[in-house]
């Protein structure tokens, strides 16, 4: 079999599958699922700012509520906290691959750049997002004094560890079973583009 | 979106839309599979017209998309690869071929097992070289080198060829 037979035995297909449109009802489909998909990042966005919007006020008030400075401290790092996890996830996203008019060679490259931020952000998540985030919510709740009041402090230490242990472990689950296969897929598809041999 | 880019996409879709039909079918599980592609590739391809620059032209520039829209789902994770985007408007038909002989079925569906034995780099550039675009398309279309387009091309046909040969 020559070349050329193979060229015509793929361009026979046709004589198989007939694709139909009807070009005025594709096109409002279309519009509408590119509607979708803005209205999705919108909402996505608009999630992230309520979670800010909701801690900023609430410890906002407290900072301004109650007289002790160790708790207006507290609230003040908080309320710094969560905007910048917002800010930190942000730029981790910013990074993804986005033109589908590229080349593909491009993409993989993207892929990879955005999978390595993402493994090291999941990765150090310990340290930006677990450690502050449960130490910032345990000075809150120191700051109002220990007397008395031992049992529910002891408590919310508690439900701090068990959350803090299950963030970091949904976290390295994660990096392991998504980020880490994705990332030797990517190399393995950008070495087979650019390296001969592999091919 | 204006009337003029409406127009170039639907004139450009129906003119290339089975090629676009046979490149989704080297990276599809199933006939719902390729039909899913396909939608998500019109799909993204109205999307990313208005970004569309006459540099290249536009049956190689839908042919990038297309391709593009395929092989990402290769890196995306499990549960994102089934969220698809739904046209009712596009329906693919099964026809009964009697232009072509038995024989010529046949070889059809060896070459299209045989190329989904190769790993996803060398189906799209075979693909591509199958539908007949210059070395320079698809270097432009995969990223890889015009040099390095070719010499992949020449081992891939070695491979089509003896594994039609070997099944034939």
């Amino acid at each position: 079999m020559i070349e050329e037979e193979l060229i015509k035995i793929w361009q026979s297909s046709p004589n198989q599958e007939r694709i139909k449109f009807e070009k005025s009802r594709l096109m409002i489909e279309i519009q509408s699922s590119v509607d979708e998909l803005h209205k999705a990042i919108k909402y996505r966005d608009l999630r992230e700012l309520i979670a800010a919007l909701i801690i900023i006020p609430i410890f906002g008030s407290a900072a301004f509520a109650f007289p002790q400075l160790l708790t207006k401290v507290a609230s003040l790092l908080i309320m710094g906290y969560a905007v910048f996890v917002i800010l930190w996830m942000r730029r981790a996203k910013k990074q993804k691959p986005g033109a589908y008019s590229e080349s593909y060679l491009d993409y993989l490259r993207q892929t990879r750049d955005y999978l390595l931020i993402q493994k090291q952000l999941l990765d150090s998540v310990l340290y930006w997002y677990i450690l502050p985030g449960a130490t910032f919510t345990m000075l809150f709740f120191l700051s109002f004094g220990i007397e008395g009041r031992f049992m529910p402090i002891l408590n919310m230490a508690i439900a701090n560890i068990g959350l803090a242990v299950a963030v970091y472990y949904l976290n390295k689950m994660a990096v392991k079973k998504e980020i880490v296969p994705r990332l030797s897929k990517v190399n393995q598809l950008i070495s087979s583009m650019e390296n001969l041999d592999a091919g | 979106m204006d009337q003029r880019l409406e127009k170039i996409f639907l004139t450009a879709l129906e003119q290339n839309q089975q090629k676009l039909l046979r490149v989704c079918s080297v990276y599809a599980e199933d006939l719902d599979n390729k039909k899913d592609l396909f939608q998500e590739a019109v799909i993204n391809i109205w999307q990313s017209m208005p970004g569309f620059e006459n540099r290249s032209s536009i049956s190689t520039w839908m042919f990038r998309i297309t391709l593009n829209v395929c092989l990402r789902l290769q890196t995306k994770r499990a549960k994102d690869r089934d969220r698809f985007r739904k046209l009712d408007s596009i329906t693919i038909e099964h026809i009964w071929d009697d232009e072509h002989s038995f024989e010529e079925q046949e070889h059809l569906i060896q070459l299209r097992k045989c190329i989904l034995k190769l790993n996803d780099a060398d189906k799209a550039i075979i693909t591509l070289y199958l539908e007949e675009l210059s070395y320079k398309e698809i270097a432009e279309i995969t990223g890889v080198t015009e040099n390095n387009v070719a010499v992949k091309i020449k081992r891939i046909k070695a491979k089509l060829l003896n594994c039609i040969t070997e099944k034939v």
